[in-house]
C-alpha cells in the first residue's frame, strides 16, 4: 500500500531533484533526495510516496525508495503526517 | 535467492538465524537487516612506526607461515570509540566488528552477505575489502554467534565520524542450495575483539 508522509523540500543537486525531509515519530528528521515528480502535492502540502509496513495505535512505518542519508531504510511516522494517497484522506 | 524481510524475520524467531541482541523493526529493509558498529577498532601503526620496530614493512599472505592474527597483534591498536566518535580520517584503513553478534546453523540452509551502505558509501566509506560472503555454518561454534569483522576504509576526501552503535553495514541473506557437507571451519571462525 503506498501512502503519503508529509515533507519538507528543498532544491536538490541537479534541477530535476529535490532534497526533502521526513520527520520521524519523534521528531528527528529523515533527508533524502529525490526526482522532484515523485512527489505528490494536496492542498498546497508537499507528501513522499513510501511503502507502508505496519501500523499501531499513533505510528506508521514506513520504507523508503532508498537509503536515507541517516543510513535509514524504514522509520516510524506520526499517523498524523500520513496520507492514504488513492482518496487523498489522512 | 535472497530472503525478503518476511523471511528474514521468520528464520530469525525459528532459530535459523540468530542476531544477538535482535533488530529493531526499523532496521530491516525489504530484503536485509542494518547491523551496528561495535564499539572495539583496530588501528594499524604508521608504517614509520612499524619501520621502527624492525619488523619488515610489508604483508606476505603467499608465504605459508603468514599469520594474520601474529601480524595484527604486532601492527595494530586497539581503540575503544570515545563518545564523541572516532575520525576516521580520509585514506585511512581500520578493522572493526558489529555491535551484532550471528550465528548462521549449518542446517539452517543459509548463507549471508555484508554489504556497505549506500548513505556511508556517498562519503566515500565501505566496510568490507573483497570478501562480504558469511558462511552457512558462521559462528556456529558459539552459542551466542560471534561478531561480523568490518575491513573499513574512507577513499573520500574528509574524516568521516564512527559512533558506536551507529548503522554500519546491512545483511543480506541467501538460501543455500542443498545442505554442506562441512559447516565453516574457516581461519576466521572465531573471529571477534580480543577478550570478547
Amino acid at each position: 500500500m503506498q501512502i503519503g508522509v508529509l515533507c519538507e523540500t528543498r532544491p536538490g543537486l541537479r534541477d530535476s531533484e529535490r532534497s526533502i525531509a521526513i520527520p520521524d515519530f519523534w521528531g528527528r528528521k529523515q533527508y533524502i533526495r529525490i526526482e522532484a515528480y515523485y512527489l505528490h502535492e494536496h492542498e498546497g502540502r508537499t507528501y513522499m510516496p513510501l511503502t507502508f509496513i505496519d501500523e499501531d495505535a499513533e505510528k506508521v512505518l514506513v520504507e523508503l525508495p532508498y537509503e536515507a542519508d541517516s543510513g535509514k531504510w524504514r522509520l516510524f511516522v506520526s499517523k498524523k503526517n500520513v496520507l492514504h494517497l488513492e482518496d487523498g484522506k489522512p | 535467492m535472497i530472503l525478503s524481510d518476511r523471511e528474514g524475520r521468520f528464520a530469525l524467531r525459528r532459530g535459523l538465524v540468530q542476531i544477538t541482541p535482535e533488530p529493531e523493526d526499523d532496521a530491516w529493509s525489504s530484503t536485509a537487516v542494518d547491523l551496528r558498529l561495535g564499539s572495539i577498532l583496530l588501528r594499524w601503526k604508521s608504517i614509520e612506526d612499524i619501520r621502527a620496530l624492525g619488523i619488515a614493512a610489508r604483508f606476505r599472505p603467499g608465504r605459508p607461515d603468514f599469520d594474520f592474527f601474529q601480524i595484527a597483534q604486532q601492527l595494530t591498536e586497539q581503540i575503544t570509540i570515545p563518545e564523541a566518535g572516532y575520525d576516521l580520517e580520509s585514506h585511512q584503513f581500520i578493522l572493526g566488528w558489529t555491535l551484532e553478534t550471528i550465528r548462521l546453523p549449518t542446517l539452517s540452509r543459509l548463507a549471508a552477505r555484508v554489504e556497505g551502505k549506500s548513505s556511508l558509501g556517498r562519503l566515500g566509506m565501505g566496510i568490507h575489502v573483497t570478501a562480504p560472503t558469511v558462511h552457512a555454518g558462521f559462528g556456529e561454534a558459539k552459542p551466542e554467534g560471534i561478531p561480523l569483522q568490518l575491513e573499513i576504509w574512507n577513499v573520500g576526501p574528509l574524516p568521516v565520524e564512527l559512533l558506536a552503535g551507529m548503522p554500519i553495514c546491512q545483511l543480506i541473506f541467501e538460501e543455500v542450495h542443498g545442505t554442506p557437507e562441512r559447516g565453516y571451519a574457516g581461519q576466521f571462525r572465531q573471529q571477534g575483539p580480543v577478550g570478547a
